[in-house]
């Protein structure tokens, strides 16, 4: 197949995931108002422009200095974080960026999304396979003496999943809808006659973006759960999940590792629970206090997509604050310029993905040089 | 406990399982205080704020949102019976009701 072609088939696959996402998170159900704190196209707005021309000038700094594309993928860890950024795709403000650059961008997330999912850039067969089959037996092998039975153990695991529900929250009140910055679920990965599913939350410890989380007990939280064959789990472009029976149901065993340190007793688990309950309330309570504060949820929602760029800016010897304020002062000017849509009404799914398409097709063509 | 076995609300089934217990109406976070262990949460939809009361709720039960809503989302990993986008849990239900929410099925009894 000639390159352009290639290409232009990558970038239809890539759009028609994307907008089939936005189809179920903002149209199917619902018309976005429903979102908290902001209709995401008012945050998507103000930052795209901002998020693309960073992203393009990361990924042309660390090519010049010769990193592989998979050094890069390795630095962002994430196939959910990358796939959360193509949310951006119909942003209007995408214009002020050239296509030229929208064109390299697009090409650089369909590379990254194929290395950090194991070939399978869009969840094809509803998997996220951030790990190969041989990675995921190996974990097992490895961390085996640090596995927990349920039946052995009911009570840590009833707990378990009352601080998965809280880190759900948590990262929702870090990251408002774009949770799955943070949310990194991968597999289902076959085990023998069993099924292996991973929880992953990253950037918990977000103190560089809200000083109240400074203090968050930890900052990587990973549970490797062992289910029965017959789990039903899928998993979705973005990272989100149906699950049947549900999780804490159908839960075997598991290996909880907080900051790479394997906790097996309900002691300990309750210690980390109760801090990280400590500090949720707060926030919860703050945020609560401040919902009427418009400028600092505003600025908050316009951070927190950058934050996730951390590394890459770090590795690029750069600090990733830098572009705030230029974003801020954007989001002040053009704010009431960006027009919020009319409810979807019961807009069918083809008709709603076809014009999301064209509004991505017409972003990529478009910008200015 | 008695509930009644006939249909009062569908909805979008979000988190299976099958729980009964009372209706507290929540319109609003700062309401959540009214809420207590074991009870429904019935809302027009929650977010983050709404915390302290789904960590008390046996089933969780929306006017609106999807499958990927906060309500949806938390309740999943919770194990605990959700539905969202009835429409109209919040009008048609009413404070200390006894109902049966399945979240399979999508149907609140």
């Amino acid at each position: 197949m000639a390159k352009k072609e290639q290409f232009t088939e990558e970038i239809n696959k890539l759009f028609y995931a994307t907008a089939e996402m936005i189809y179920e998170t903002d149209m199917q159900h619902g018309d976005g108002r429903n979102y908290w704190p902001f209709h995401p196209v008012l945050l998507d707005s103000l930052v795209a422009p901002f998020v693309f021309e960073e992203l393009y000038r990361l990924f042309k700094i660390l090519e010049k200095r010769k990193y592989s594309i998979k050094r890069i993928a390795k630095i962002i860890k994430s196939p959910p974080r990358i796939a959360n950024y193509q949310y951006l795709w119909p942003s209007k403000t995408l214009k002020n960026v050239s296509s030229k650059k929208k064109k390299y961008l697009a090409e650089i997330f369909v590379k990254l999304l194929k290395i950090l999912r194991n070939e399978q850039a869009y969840c094809e067969n509803f998997q996220n396979l951030v790990w190969s089959s041989q990675e995921a037996e190996k974990f097992i092998k490895e961390n085996k003496k640090d596995f927990v039975f349920r039946r052995k153990n009911p009570e840590i695991a009833k707990l378990l999943s009352k601080l998965e529900g809280l880190l759900m929250s948590y990262a929702e009140l870090l990251y408002y809808y774009m949770l799955d910055f943070s949310r990194m679920f991968h597999g289902p990965y076959q085990h023998k006659d069993k099924v292996i599913f991973t929880k992953e939350f990253l950037g918990l410890k977000a103190g560089e973006m809200w000083n109240l989380v400074k203090d968050f007990p930890f900052n990587h939280f990973q549970e490797v759960g062992i289910y029965p064959g017959n789990i039903k789990i899928q998993i979705f472009f973005m990272g989100h999940t149906h699950v049947k029976p549900s999780f804490p149901e159908a839960l075997e065993s598991f290996m909880l590792k907080l900051d790479g340190k394997p906790i097996t007793n309900f002691k300990e688990m309750q210690q980390y629970y109760q801090k990280t309950n400590k500090v949720v309330s707060q926030i919860v309570k703050f945020m609560a206090e401040n919902m009427n504060n418009e400028k600092f949820l505003l600025k908050r929602g316009l951070d927190l997509f950058f934050y996730p760029l951390r590394d890459l800016y770090k590795e690029a010897g750069e600090d990733w604050r830098v572009i705030l304020p230029k974003v801020h002062e954007f989001a002040k000017r053009e704010k009431s310029k960006i027009r919020i849509p009319n409810p979807w009404g019961d807009w069918p799914k083809e008709k709603s993905i076809n014009f999301l398409i064209k509004q991505m097709k017409k972003n990529l063509e478009y910008g200015k040089n | 406990m008695k509930v009644n076995q006939k249909i009062i609300l569908k909805g979008i089934p979000a988190s299976p399982g099958i729980a009964k217990g009372k209706v507290r109406i929540i319109l609003d976070p700062s309401q959540t205080s009214k809420m207590k262990n074991g009870d429904i949460l019935v809302t027009l939809m929650t977010n983050p704020l709404f915390v302290p009361a789904i960590q008390k709720a046996k089933a969780i039960v929306t006017d609106v949102g999807g499958l990927l809503s906060h309500a949806a989302i938390v309740s999943r990993e919770l194990g605990i019976p959700c539905v969202v986008g009835t429409k109209r849990a919040t009008k048609i239900l009413r404070d200390n009701q006894q109902i049966k929410v399945d979240g399979e099925k999508g149907t609140i009894y």
